[in-house]
Formats: structure tokens, C-alpha cells, sequence
């Protein structure tokens, strides 16, 4: 028996997969969460990027970006984990859901680096906030793109 | 025209026929639609916490609104397109979905309260100036709107997982 296997026998998982209701109201968080990190994420690499905001200091967007990016992960994270369970081991093996998890795990290692670096210093040269700010955003509609995948294509 | 007749004729459309008959057209009008969703709220969010009083003060609320508003109305539009297609192909099942009316009816409170509060809300709070907690007027509009939106999102996750069980 796998990890996966073991995971959808859980009692969780099971109340989780037999209830449409359960299912549904899951899924509803998962996507509140998706639209806080996709606000807060967007907002921060838009700023960077010059696009929006020129005029307000980079710590004055950035300090609570990474807070509500922070609460969309939580609660995207832990929703999605539950409803996970319910189906482990052939949504583990779709290729798109395993996309979305490596280009997850890179966006939030992306996020911690940025935020770290601009709690050292928030000065950065045009160029280096501009770069930055694509980058950020390249990485964080993949993946946006990726989970919109998942959900449809599995 | 009945709306019944309507609905069916939507239903025949080019756009609708597309998305219930070719193997990505369903998937691609949905990630658009969460896309749209995204791109809307997530930002308007901004203007929203904003008006609340707790990210962005030292920024005057006009320079923010008008700052995101390019982005979320790109948002909006990409948002509405996609649903206005996604209804087409569904026309029938949506109507008679109860969660598709609560989220109709969602989205024109928060249409009203975009026009009335934000207007009202955004004058008074630009002559009170940027700093210090912004007025409860304000306030309320900003409380409203991320209440009225995440309805929005959760009606629509509930439309989609009942619409679709009865055909």
C-alpha cells in the first residue's frame, strides 16, 4: 500500500470524497485563497514591475502583499491538501497536478526570497525591480494557469 | 421571445456550441473565467483594503483606485466575457440554478455598491485626507465589497458542482 493509498483510506478523506457539499464548499475556500494570493502577488510584481502604484513606497505594498499572500496560501493550502486526500494517488499521478505543485513550490520560495531581500534593504535600481517584478509575475501566472489547468483537464 | 426561447436560442450560437462541444473549449472559457476572477478581485481587493483602512494609507485613495483601476477593469471585462460564454452554452441549466441567481443578485449589489459607496465613499474620504482611519463610510464600502466578491466566487463554485448533475 502507498502513501497516496493510505491517504484516501483515511476516515477524512473518505467523509470528504462521499459529500458533493463538503466537496463543494472545500473547493469554494481553495478558490478564495487562490484570489488572495493571486491580488496580493500581482500587486507586489506589478509594483515592481513600474506598472502600478509608482508613487508609494515599495515596503508600503510589499509588507501587506506578503501578508495576504500569506493567508490565501494558508488557506489554499490546507483546503486543497483535504481535498487531495479524497483522490490521492490518481491525482498524484496526473502530470499537470505535478506541474502545479513544482511551479508552486518555486513561486512560494520566489515570494520568501523577495521578501527577505526587501526587509534587508527596499532600495533596488529600476532595472533590478523591473526584472524582479516580471520575473514574479511570469512565475506566479504559471501558476495560475497550471491550477486552472488541473481542475478542467484531469 | 420568452426567455425559455431565448435561452435556447443563446444555446445555438456559435460561442455556446464551441464550448459544450470541442474537447478544450469548456476548459479554456473556465480558466479564463478564474483568470478574470483572479485578476478582478484580487486587485479590487486593494482598493477595498484600502478603503478599510489597513494596507496602502499613506497612498490617498484616489491615487490607489485610479492606479488599479486600469487592471481590475481588465479583470472585470475578461470575467464577464467569459461567463456571458459560459451562460450561452448553459443558458437553460443556469437560469433555473438557485446559486446562479443568489450570484446575479450578488452582482448587482456589488455593482451599487461600487457606483453609490465608492463615489460617496472616496469623496469623503479624500476631503478628510490620507492619513489617520478613514471614515466609516468608507469603511463599510470597503467591508461590503470583499463580503459581496467572495460570495460571488462561493456562489459560483456551488453552481458549478449542481448544474451540471441534473444533465
Amino acid at each position: 500500500m502507498t502513501a497516496f493509498d493510505w491517504l484516501e483510506s483515511t476516515g477524512m478523506a473518505r467523509t470528504v470524497s462521499g459529500s458533493l457539499l463538503l466537496t463543494a464548499a472545500l473547493s469554494a475556500v481553495h478558490l478564495l485563497g487562490f484570489t488572495l494570493v493571486s491580488g496580493g502577488a500581482s500587486v507586489v510584481h506589478l509594483r515592481l514591475a513600474g506598472a502600478m502604484l509608482r508613487r508609494t513606497e515599495l515596503l508600503d505594498v510589499a509588507r501587506p502583499a506578503g501578508r495576504v499572500v500569506a493567508l490565501g496560501l494558508a488557506l489554499s493550502v490546507m483546503t486543497g491538501v483535504v481535498l487531495f486526500a479524497g483522490r490521492a494517488s490518481s491525482i498524484a499521478a496526473n502530470e499537470i497536478f505535478q506541474t502545479k505543485m513544482l511551479l508552486l513550490v518555486i513561486a512560494v520560495a520566489w515570494q520568501l526570497a523577495l521578501h527577505r531581500r526587501l526587509a534587508r534593504t527596499a532600495t533596488l535600481s529600476p532595472r533590478a525591480a523591473r526584472a524582479l517584478g516580471f520575473v514574479g509575475l511570469a512565475l506566479w501566472l504559471g501558476l495560475a494557469v497550471a491550477a486552472c489547468a488541473f481542475i478542467l483537464l484531469e | 421571445m420568452t426567455l425559455v426561447e431565448l435561452f435556447g436560442w443563446l444555446e445555438t450560437t456559435a460561442v455556446a456550441v464551441s464550448i459544450r462541444e470541442s474537447s478544450y473549449g469548456f476548459a479554456i472559457a473556465v480558466g479564463v473565467h478564474i483568470l478574470g476572477i483572479a485578476a478582478s478581485v484580487g486587485i479590487l481587493l486593494w482598493v477595498d483594503l484600502r478603503l478599510l483602512g489597513v494596507a496602502l494609507i499613506r497612498t490617498p485613495l484616489d491615487e490607489v483606485y485610479r492606479g488599479l483601476a486600469p487592471w481590475f477593469a481588465a479583470g472585470f471585462a475578461t470575467m464577464l466575457l467569459s461567463g456571458a460564454a459560459l451562460f450561452a452554452a448553459f443558458a437553460t441549466a443556469a437560469y433555473g440554478n438557485q446559486f446562479f441567481r443568489i450570484k446575479l443578485l450578488l452582482l448587482l449589489l456589488a455593482g451599487a455598491n461600487a457606483l453609490v459607496f465608492h463615489r460617496v465613499a472616496a469623496r469623503s474620504a479624500d476631503t478628510s485626507g490620507s492619513l489617520g482611519p478613514p471614515p466609516a463610510a468608507a469603511r463599510l464600502a470597503g467591508a461590503l465589497s470583499l463580503l459581496i466578491w467572495a460570495g460571488v466566487i462561493v456562489m459560483g463554485r456551488a453552481m458549478a458542482y449542481t448544474m451540471f448533475s441534473l444533465g
